[in-house]
């Protein structure tokens, strides 16, 4: 699946710089349309794997933008390590993108 | 004899012609060199990023991962999207007609009227028995974004107006940008030549040489792409003016006017707005 997380990283010396856009309308909720409410819908934990150990969380709510930017450095990087990114929304859908530096 | 001489009253009337918007050009682009120095001729294209160096610092780091890069994965879908009849939109544009992206919008001497690239897309899909799409809606963007994304690298290369016809529809599109309209009563020439550069509130005027060759453009604050009518409709609000229907004729002769000016800059679309 994973098209919804593109991820480009950058590295300098042993530091890579990962960033990172995902797709997803991070609806508040509690808004009307028509009449109708709408629900919210918004990412509640990205986390960022290095060659498998978590290296980032991030613990978000309904105050993030839609289709979200994020960037981290990582340190003691090297080309070749693996790049493990997932996301996690409150109507529990999900999605994870892996690549190599 | 009088044959002759008809024949060469005509020749040089079509030379005067196309003297006519080379010399606009001309003018155009020196005003706005000498206006700005610094700025070296390709640059103008970026619009205000060419003369506030701490926008376009934020610009370059925009670009680094640019929000719309989403809208252009999609939008490529919908271009290369196969027909019933088996075609795309990007041949229909380009191929089968010998034009690319960069040698719109057109003059369509049979039909009197100047085709703009979402005219032609919409077109396109009229012929190959498609419902058209909304001019102010994000599926057309889209494909424009992706359409442009993919010229970036190339220079504009409109045909000037030669024709009768088609000097018309470009000098009515420079009579719109010099004339005075609204409550404002101010003229599109008034903000983006003479005032270009100084601040309006809290943003600085943007020169328009060549400013057409980074649409459509992703607006930080409509968080979304916008066409480039969309943006005539925006100047409108601005001064109180009526605005005109999106893809209305007067638009596209005032989109013919600026995009002949931008003739042989290069392409940069999408661009970024805030």
């Amino acid at each position: 699946m994973s098209n919804s997380i593109k991820v480009r990283i950058e590295l300098r010396g042993n530091e890579a710089t990962v960033r990172m856009l995902i797709r997803h309308p991070m609806e508040i909720g509690g808004r009307r349309k028509n009449g109708e409410y709408i629900a919210p819908h918004f990412i509640t934990h990205v986390s960022c794997k290095h060659n498998g150990l978590t290296v980032a969380q991030a613990h978000w709510g309904p105050g993030i933008s839609k289709n979200p930017y994020l960037s981290l450095v990582i340190g003691g990087a090297n080309s070749g390590d693996k790049i493990e990114v997932r996301w996690v929304d409150n109507q529990g859908a999900t999605d994870e993108y892996g690549t190599e530096i | 004899m009088r044959s002759f001489l008809i024949v060469a009253a005509l020749c040089f009337a079509t030379g005067a012609s196309l003297a006519e918007s080379e010399h606009d050009r001309k003018a155009f682009r020196a005003m706005y060199q000498q206006k700005f120095p610094q700025v070296g001729l390709d640059d103008f294209v970026l619009g205000v990023y060419a003369i506030d160096t701490k926008l376009r610092a934020q610009y370059d780091a925009i670009n680094e991962f640019p929000p719309y890069e989403f809208d252009l994965d999609e939008g490529k879908d919908s271009a290369y999207r196969r027909f019933p009849d088996g075609s795309n939109l990007v041949e229909c544009l380009g191929e089968n007609r010998h034009r690319a992206v960069n040698n719109y919008p057109i003059y369509d001497e049979k039909k009197g009227e100047v085709i703009s690239l979402p005219v032609a897309i919409n077109r396109c899909l009229e012929r190959a028995g498609q419902a058209p799409l909304s001019y102010r809606k994000l599926p057309l963007s889209k494909i424009l974004a992706h359409l442009n994304y993919a010229a970036r690298g190339t220079r504009r290369d409109v045909a000037e107006p030669a024709s009768e016809q088609s000097r018309s529809a470009y000098n009515a599109g420079k009579v719109y940008f010099n004339t005075k309209r609204g409550q404002l009563n101010l003229s599109c020439a008034d903000c983006h030549v003479r005032a270009a550069g100084k601040h309006l509130r809290e943003q600085t005027l943007a020169p328009l040489l060549g400013a057409v060759n980074h649409y459509p453009v992703y607006g930080l604050n409509w968080g979304a792409l916008g066409t480039l009518h969309q943006r005539f409709v925006g100047c409108l609000e601005q001064v109180n003016a009526e605005s005109e229907d999106l893809q209305s004729k007067v638009f596209r002769e005032l989109e013919y006017f600026l995009t002949v000016m931008a003739n042989g800059l290069p392409m940069v679309g999408p661009g970024i707005h805030r």
